[in-house]
């Protein structure tokens, strides 16, 4: 069941006859009660035989309508205590059909509805103004369909005279959704399987609902003149039939009388009805009304409109619809907007989470990082490039500087080991810079001598001054494996002119050259 | 599934179902018009939560998150790199700075040259060559003296706790001078060639 607004609203009534104004509060037993309550007769001539419905509504709603004046002295008479009105009006100002057609999807019901219901309704419908209320019938893949309609200039005239009465047009609906809405509040138990027949005076009201809604309403007045079986017959039947044929499966378990006499037509009502079990019911009670006035209790059920549960919501003026599209459309979008944004907040707060965890990740690995900081923002691959450059450098670094193998102690080694019989007439010695495994080349000494020494003396003496050499530490990087210490003997003396210098004549003893050669294989 | 979170999901998808069919239909009927003024509110109030509260956590997340990945990487191998910076800083403490290169080498010659009463026949002029991460600096020194006066010499100069190398020698006789030699050597040393090791 739908909620209610909420909005406090008078009721106003308005039938060819006459006008009723309620102003009315909910009690504390839930009950209606009717705080102020006006009538007043319109002072509208009613012509005779059957009318075409709303040919009544040009002459009517015009300002030299006699019940203009009357209706604004009556709304400035009483003090109250809300400036907006729901406006009822009665079936010959206004037509309410209820009628079912096709299922069809919502975003089309106000172009289709419209066009089914000129089935219904034998209007043009160029100067009207309309409203309806859907539902999809559960049972079949159906749409029932509450239409009603009036003419706008009707509605336009009400609202200016209600503006110049003071009081601001809320919503206008049909008397028939008014006594449902009234009629549903008050006797809730078992409402929906209810049909109910109200007399009000000489008029007879039958209103047969289905799921809130009337789908079938008929006001008849007793003739004074008629005969007392015309008088006596209600249609209970017909009218259960009716609504039987638009909703399916209808199944009523009581037929409620009201109003006056009611007692009276139980027995022929029981009759018509059979088996429908009939009961009469105190509406005025319910109601908390002095009498059976049925414009009374018409204005009463507009005063409750939005202030009550019910899903009834037709306004034929539009005003309470473009209010709930407004407010309907407000609410979408909010609600999107609470759940977009809602989404985001939650992702951000997810986010934040993730970012603390991260953060507080970050500060332990950056007590592993804080000696490195030169690699921040490197990735693996230029990591692992860096660590490769500089172990190859540490590698190059450790064998120029750790393999360190000085010439100086060799030198002293050779001036040592060397026999006096032999004299150095040349050294040359080359051991480069190998920075990288391309420039990388081996250690050569190359000794280069003389002596007077000759054959296998000779041969014994250089062997002796290379096997020293051997065994000194100084120049062990010249000896297996990684070196060779060769020696050679076959050699001219290389120049006639040392021999003068040293004081050998021409003639004298002449020597011979040598050489050992010290090297290393390449690294 | 229980069968209240059942229910919570059949009215929550209701709940949407009936929304959105309802706004297609007012957006039918009434195309954007009545969305227009809500949507001027509800627009900016989205912008500014996501402007002002997504957008830049989003933004600082995707930084740490790279950031963490990257100190993850750095941390993988921080101990290797450490290891070997420390351990090319130990060689590297053996090199002449970046910043003399320029006179150390020359300097080293001099300075033991001159307590042996070395002097020079020439010295040439200070060849670089790179090399990787490093500079290779060479001269070439023409002395002529004793045989002795030049091991103590050449002791000297590699006895210095800094790294040089005689890469090449050559002594030869002096056939007019008995007891001296002519010699030619080239020192050579080398140096880093970006501050701090290898790039």
């Amino acid at each position: 069941m739908a909620k209610a607004d909420g909005r406090n609203s008078l009721g106003i009534y308005i039938s060819p006859k006459e006008i009723s104004i309620a102003q009315v509060k909910i009690g504390k037993d839930s009950r209606p009660e009717a705080e102020h309550l006006i009538k007043f007769p319109t002072g509208f001539s009613v012509k005779e035989g059957m009318l075409r419905p709303l040919s009544l509504n040009h002459e009517f709603f015009s300002d030299k309508a006699s019940w203009v004046t009357p209706f604004k002295q009556a709304v400035k008479s009483i003090g109250w205590d809300s400036s907006s009105a729901v406006v009822t009006l009665s079936p010959q100002f206004a037509i309410l059909r209820y009628f079912v057609m096709p299922l069809v999807e919502r975003r089309f019901w106000s172009k289709s509805i419209p066009l089914e219901s000129k089935k219904y309704i034998p209007v043009s419908f160029e100067e009207v103004v309309y409203d309806f209320n859907a539902v999809p019938m559960d049972t079949s893949k159906k749409l029932g369909v509450l239409f009603g309609l009036t003419q706008r200039k009707s509605v336009e005239f009400v609202i200016s005279t209600l503006k110049a009465a003071g009081l601001d047009l809320t919503a206008v609906e049909i008397n028939s959704a008014s006594m449902e809405r009234l009629f549903g509040f008050t006797d809730q138990k078992d409402h929906d399987s209810k049909g109910y027949i109200h007399f009000s005076g000489n008029t007879t009201l039958m209103l047969f609902s289905h799921g809130g809604y009337p789908v079938l309403y008929r006001e008849s007045e007793s003739d004074s003149g008629g005969t007392m079986s015309e008088r006596r017959r209600l249609d209970v039947k017909g009218a259960v039939q009716f609504v039987d044929r638009y909703v399916g499966g209808k199944d009523y378990k009581l037929i409620a009388l009201s109003g006056d006499g009611a007692e009276a037509w139980k027995p022929a009502a029981e009759k018509e009805a059979a088996p429908i079990a009939v009961a009469v019911w105190d509406s005025a009670k319910a109601c908390s009304m002095k009498d059976n006035d049925a414009s009374a209790m018409f204005a009463i059920g507009a005063a409750l409109r939005g202030r009550v549960p019910g899903k009834l919501k037709l306004d034929i003026s539009g005003i309470s619809t473009a209010a709930s599209l407004e407010k309907d459309v407000q609410s979408y979008v909010w609600n999107i907007t609470f759940i977009l944004g809602g989404f985001m907040l939650l992702l951000a707060l997810i986010s934040q989470v993730r970012l603390f965890m991260i953060n507080s990740q970050l500060s332990s690995l950056n007590a592993k990082v804080a000696n490195v900081s030169e690699l921040e923002g490197s990735d693996a691959e230029s990591i692992r490039a860096k660590i490769e450059r500089i172990q190859t450098d540490v590698r190059m670094l450790s064998t120029l500087i750790a393999d360190a193998d000085p010439l100086a102690p060799k030198l002293s080694v050779i001036a040592e080991q060397i026999p006096p019989e032999l004299w150095m007439t040349d050294i040359q010695y080359t051991n480069p810079l190998s920075v990288s495994e391309a420039q990388g080349a081996g250690t050569e000494l190359r000794l280069v001598g003389e002596t007077y020494l000759k054959g296998e003396t000779k041969l014994r003496s250089v062997e002796g001054f290379s096997k020293a050499l051997k065994l000194a530490p100084e120049f062990k990087s010249f000896t297996a494996p990684r070196g060779r210490i060769d020696s050679n003997t076959d050699m001219e003396s290389s120049a006639s002119a040392a021999a003068s210098v040293y004081g050998e004549a021409p003639s004298g003893p002449k020597s011979s050259g040598f050489s050992v050669i010290c090297a290393t294989k390449r690294k | 599934m229980p069968p209240s979170i059942a229910a919570i999901i059949w009215k929550a998808r209701s709940f949407f179902k009936d929304m959105l069919e309802n706004i297609l239909m007012i957006y039918a009927e009434k195309g954007i018009e009545p969305f227009r003024k809500p949507l001027m509110i509800a627009g900016p109030t989205l912008l500014i939560i996501y402007a002002v509260v997504y957008s830049p956590l989003g933004n600082r997340l995707d930084t740490a998150a790279k950031r963490l990945d990257n100190v993850r990487i750095v941390a993988q191998y921080a101990a290797d790199y450490e290891d070997g910076k420390l351990r090319l800083s130990s060689y590297q403490r053996k090199l002449p700075f970046l910043k003399d290169k320029d006179e150390w080498l020359n300097h080293i010659i001099t300075t033991t040259a001159r307590p042996h009463g070395i002097t020079f026949d020439g010295i040439s002029g200070q060849k670089e060559l790179e090399v990787g991460n490093f500079l290779v600096l060479s001269r070439q020194v023409d002395v002529t003296t004793t045989y002795a006066k030049l091991g103590r010499w050449l002791a000297d100069m590699e006895n210095s706790p800094i790294f040089l190398r005689v890469a090449e020698l050559s002594v030869r006789r002096d056939d007019t001078n008995p007891g001296i030699i002519k010699v030619s050597f080239k020192l050579s040393t080398l140096l880093p060639r970006f501050a701090g090791g290898g790039r």
